[in-house]
């Protein structure tokens, strides 16, 4: 069974009286487990794809269903989707607090949900991502880049959710950074066991972690690829 | 490969942050010439890279001080030049591209009046002159004269960095140093840009010294390699062989380039505690 469904989704920024069709009659199904790619040029609406399933963005028509739950548009994500659901962003220091140290950022999302005993689980989440727990007393712009990005997903992980999203996750990191967050990435959906949603433009990135992916163009999915094709990268 | 007369030579270049004696060193004594050739300088973020690009232009920041045995530039001792004489130089001689053309350009200029700001700064012409000349400049990097009115915030990325690179070339310097000009594009972009760049630099003769981290795009469009680690120079080779470079930095950052090849695999990792002080020269 289909963890995510997507049918025939629209989503436009109308600005005066000419729309733009950011997404347009856009149909897609992600397996359960499976880590799904999709890739294309900026400005074809892959961030945007993302966004809508992790409910950022709210403002789109057609139907979507996670999980169980199906989506209804202008709504909030309510109940376990708030914790089923995560997202990692591109940029690592702008999605941590500045003034928040590492803790408390790890924190914040366990206390929300009311999970015992935040703090421990905050420091084991950092070592889970390779990360070694004395970094928890510091502040974001004392991490280095590839560091922040595994806080990042650090905090994704912490309450355990069945699909990942992760937005150009390795795109603000040089190769060799780069290659560690993969590795990582690696680890984790191995042992966790959840569905991602990984949005690239880096084709080699997409070849490497992804079992299936969807080129997109201009707010349309182009072309379905299969595993066997992306091993030809 | 053959090196006529080198233009730019580097002796023995260190920063140190911080001017008292016992600062640390983040480029450490390190050495090479750029003649009319493609010089890639690699290695990961925080090796130095881009402070070696910045000490060349004597553009480093304070705290920061460099100091260097041989600093030359032609016949010009970049090491002994004031203010006037750096004018002089940068934009003219020397040129300089950054990673991200909208922090390079002046959001609230038009990129017609940047464009000619860089005529004028480095010579008197007439007004009809600079206007050929900025037209031919931004038929020569793949835009129109239709830019000209444009501000830089309207620009995709990869026509800002055109635009940046036409205003570097517009005064036919003989160095273009280029920090990183492809990371703020997207993949489809970075071939066209550098080769862009490669045609424009082979066509007037000039050199170019790349700084990037990407060791498969050196290989592709530079002639020499220099590979840094912590601020050292740690492997030197023709770009073309730094597939098959012995040093276990370069193996390692030449193959941590995911494919689907490396599919359930783990990609290397630099093993950050090998002996940096083996470091050639």
């Amino acid at each position: 069974m289909s963890d995510v469904v997507v049918e025939s989704l629209r989503v436009g920024f109308t600005g005066g009286r000419s729309g733009h069709m950011v997404l347009d009659s856009l149909d897609l199904a992600i397996d359960a487990g499976e880590t799904f790619g999709v890739i294309g040029p900026s400005g074809c609406g892959k961030s945007t794809l993302l966004r809508v399933i992790g409910g950022v963005e709210r403002r789109w028509g057609g139907h979507i269903r996670l999980f169980e739950h199906s989506l209804a548009p202008r709504q909030r994500f309510m109940g376990s989707l708030r914790r089923t659901v995560q997202m990692v962003f591109q940029d690592p220091y702008a999605s941590l607090h500045p003034r928040h140290t590492i803790e408390r950022a790890l924190a914040e999302p366990l206390q929300v949900h009311r999970v015992p005993q935040p703090v421990r689980a905050a420091r084991e989440a950092l070592e889970e991502v390779g990360l070694p727990a004395s970094l928890a007393r510091r502040y974001p712009h004392q991490l280095s880049g590839g560091q922040r990005q595994r806080v990042a997903i650090a905090r994704a992980l912490l309450l355990k959710p069945r699909l990942l999203l992760l937005d150009e996750p390795t795109s603000a990191l040089d190769l060799s950074t780069q290659a560690g967050v993969l590795n990582l990435l690696n680890r984790l959906k191995a042992a966790h066991r959840m569905t991602l949603i990984l949005v690239s433009h880096d084709r080699g990135v997409i070849a490497h972690l992804c079992d299936r992916a969807a080129i997109m163009a201009a707010g349309r999915i182009v072309r379905l690829v299969e595993r066997s094709e992306l091993s030809e990268d | 490969m053959t090196t006529e007369q080198p233009e730019l030579v580097v002796r023995d270049l260190s920063v140190h942050a911080g001017a008292a004696e016992g600062a640390r060193a983040l480029v450490d004594r390190i050495s090479l010439t750029v003649g009319k050739e493609r010089v890639a300088l690699v290695g990961e973020s925080g090796s130095g890279k881009s402070l070696t690009a910045r000490a060349i232009m004597g553009v480093l920041q304070a705290p920061l001080v460099a100091s260097a045995s041989e600093l030359r530039f032609g016949s010009t001792d970049l090491r002994a030049l004031g203010p006037r004489g750096w004018n002089a130089l940068r934009g003219r001689h020397l040129a300089l591209v950054l990673q991200d053309p909208r922090r390079a350009l002046n959001a609230v200029l038009t990129v017609g009046r940047q464009l000619d700001e860089m005529v004028r700064l480095h010579g008197r012409f007439p007004y009809a002159q600079r206007r050929e000349r900025i037209a031919a400049m931004l038929r020569a990097v793949g835009l129109t004269t239709d830019v000209l009115a444009a501000y830089p915030g309207t620009l995709s990325g990869g026509m800002g960095q055109r635009v940046v690179l036409a205003m570097m070339l517009i005064n036919d310097p003989e160095l273009l140093i280029a920090d990183e000009p492809t990371s703020a594009l997207d993949e489809a972009l970075r071939d066209q840009m550098l080769e862009l760049m490669c045609e424009l630099v082979d066509a007037r003769g000039m050199g170019l010294l790349l700084i990037s981290h990407d060791l498969q795009q050196v290989a592709r469009y530079c002639d020499r390699a220099l590979v840094m680690f912590r601020g050292r120079i740690v492997d030197e080779c023709p770009a073309p062989a730094l597939a098959h470079s012995t040093h276990p930095y370069t193996r390692t950052l030449w193959s941590c380039r995911p494919s689907g090849r490396t599919y359930g695999s783990d990609l290397p990792v630099l093993d950050r505690d090998w002996q940096a002080g083996e470091a050639v020269q």
